[in-house]
């Protein structure tokens, strides 16, 4: 999809797909429950460079934690690809997915909940080194402590319980178990929307350094936008189960062309009240229509306050309307 | 609250005048110097008393322990089989289990079993099952099983639904999530992750269900003509014999306590937040 031929791709992604079946609950048991097709991901194709930081942003229940967890293979993909450093991850079996889950982990959005309560960190970080056989039995101990230190933790906390932790100490045990397998490529699933703004400042710094001395990749779902401007390369939005416009970040933030990332766009408070006066603010009618039941054509159509008839007919595909700028939008 | 205030003050005799709040202390110290009395005198009548409802309370928490034991079992292995698949016909089934076992009462569930296996599983298996003579001995499988099935439905219904709902939460839970995307074997995500976090709720509704088989002690008992606590308890309240009546409800207390106590302990080992609480509490 990117031009950049410059850049190594390593994460290619190409129709995926993730539906669930949902059922209503019935009159009893189960009895005259209807089974449902929630259309989570639908059809997503995106590309990421090795070394870079693709921002994946969007309204709550736009199916970007699920379009992560599929690229993880955390959720199985209904149908589509994801390709992993060449090598298809859809349908591997357990054994052959094991090896690559060393290269790929995520960061969750609520730390206490990412971490085991009944086990000390120092287990928690420890277990992905003994499962992969990382470092030798004895040297365990001492890998445990230097990952503590690397994320900013004092090593003398490994005896310790999550519990007994502050949320952005949390964070930063979660930082350090992701890390402890060596990874290429991390999904940050909202990793400091839990967090007070103080802490967030940190862990956002800390993903950084962490970037640049290990070499990793991220995928950073948010919603912030501010804090997507700021550590993201390449920014997608995505609305409803797809993606409808991908562009390198500062091109996404200074010439919007999707409405929907224009409306986004808009919402972001600025500091300066002049430029606040100036900017047109465009506020989004209507609730975000059900993936169980989306509507027809562009799924934006409902709310895109630009829409035409025609826009109910078909699908607008992902297309390059000017270099590194990809859109779905029948009216650009 | 005035209400409460006022019924409290009457109950500790504080709204009379303190002359007689002083007979009424003597009064109640002469009555336990004379309780004390008839015990010390009366000793061995006091002991004869004890061993027959010790030997009351032997059956009663046999017949209690099995049917627990039973119905956490079972209530494990449904909650198991239709947790991990929630959407199965095995869930739909655990889900009617648990539902039906909740709302039917223990002398419903009682005259249910006594007519399966006297009308069906007796004359099918050439074994008399349900014996209503009290001389056969305690441990004695033929006599236990009936009454110890009666009083097992509650706790295997309310175990699988906690077991059921403990589990959806810890599957999808991010920990677990996690511990899948670190590579761990799906067996040892299940021993370590899971498994580990379900016991404490699951724990936590053992104990429960060992109140509501107490509960229902009484009617089963008398039902089967099992001559524990619950059947003594009965006897001594129409004979109007408080003194064993006493035994009976202190040694009813005294297991509770226990019980309470040592699932406490178990608490403390499964969850370190609990350790933790206690150690601010104290």
């Amino acid at each position: 999809m990117s031009s950049d031929n410059k850049k190594e791709t390593l994460l290619e992604v190409r129709g995926l797909q993730t539906h669930f079946q949902v059922g209503t609950k019935g009159v009893i048991f189960g009895i005259g429950a209807v089974k449902q097709t929630v259309q989570a991901v639908d059809g997503v194709d995106l590309e990421i460079m090795r070394g870079e930081t693709l921002g994946l942003v969007g309204e709550s229940g736009c199916g970007k934690s699920t379009l992560g967890y599929t690229i993880l293979q955390l959720e199985q993909a209904t149908s589509g690809e994801v390709i992993y450093d060449g090598q298809s991850l859809v349908g591997l079996k357990r054994n052959e997915l094991q090896a690559v889950r060393r290269k790929m982990q995520i960061i969750f959005q609520d730390p206490y909940s990412a971490l085991d309560p009944r086990m000390t960190i120092g287990n928690a970080i420890a277990e992905p080194l003994r499962v992969h056989e990382i470092v030798p039995r004895d040297e365990i101990e001492d890998r445990v402590e230097e990952l503590l230190t690397t994320v900013g933790l004092n090593p003398y906390f490994k005896n310790r319980y999550p519990h007994e932790f502050s949320g952005g100490q949390q964070q930063r045990i979660v930082i350090a178990r992701a890390l402890s397998v060596e990874p290429e490529f991390i999904v940050c699933d909202e990793p400091i929307s839990a967090l007070d703004v103080s802490i967030q400042a940190q862990i956002i710094n800390l993903l950084e350094e962490l970037q640049d001395k290990f070499g990793l990749t991220y995928l950073f779902i948010s919603h912030d936008l501010r804090v997507v401007r700021h550590i993201s390369d390449r920014v997608a939005v995505m609305y409803l189960g797809k993606i409808v416009e991908q562009a390198d970040q500062d091109d996404l933030h200074s010439n919007p062309l999707h409405p929907y990332s224009q409306a986004l766009l808009s919402s972001v408070p600025v500091w300066d009240p002049n430029a606040a006066k100036d900017r047109k603010r465009i506020i989004l009618e209507g609730d975000v229509p059900s993936p169980i039941d989306p509507p027809s054509g562009c799924r934006f159509r409902t709310r895109c306050p630009i829409a035409q008839p025609s826009c109910a007919d078909s699908l607008p595909l992902l297309r390059e309307v000017k270099e590194n700028h990809w859109v779905a939008c029948h009216l650009v | 609250m005035v209400f409460v205030l006022v019924s409290f003050f009457s109950f500790a005799a504080l709204d009379q005048p303190v002359l007689r709040q002083l007979y009424t202390s003597l009064a109640l110290v002469g009555t336990s110097s004379v309780n004390l009395f008839h015990f010390l005198t009366n000793f061995s009548e006091v002991g004869d008393r004890l061993a027959d409802v010790g030997l009351a309370y032997l059956r009663s928490m046999v017949l209690l322990m099995l049917s627990v034991a039973l119905g956490s079992g079972m209530g494990l292995l449904l909650g198991f089989a239709a947790g991990m698949r929630p959407n199965s016909p095995q869930a739909t089934v655990a889900s009617a289990v648990s539902f039906v076992g909740i709302l039917t009462p223990s002398f419903l569930t009682a005259l249910f079993v006594m007519l399966a296996f006297v009308r069906y599983i007796s004359p099918f298996v050439g074994i008399r099952f349900v014996l209503l003579s009290p001389g056969v001995s305690v441990f004695d499988v033929r006599r236990l099983l009936a009454p110890a099935i009666v009083l097992a439905v509650r706790p295997l219904a309310y175990v699988t639904q906690v077991t059921i709902s403990s589990l959806q939460e810890v599957i999808y839970s991010d920990h677990v999530r996690t511990a899948h995307s670190k590579g761990l074997p799906p067996r040892l995500v299940l021993s370590r992750h899971v498994l580990r976090n379900v016991a404490l709720p699951v724990l936590t509704s053992i104990n429960s269900s060992f109140y509501f088989s107490l509960s229902s002690l009484l009617v089963v008992e008398w039902l089967f003509n099992w001559s524990g606590i619950g059947l003594r308890l009965l006897e001594a309240v129409s004979k109007r014999d408080a003194e064993t009546a006493s035994y009976l409800l202190v040694s009813v207390g005294l297991t509770m306590l226990l019980i309470n106590t040592g699932v406490k302990i178990a608490m403390r080992h499964i969850d370190p937040r609990e350790a933790a609480s206690d150690a601010v509490i104290s």
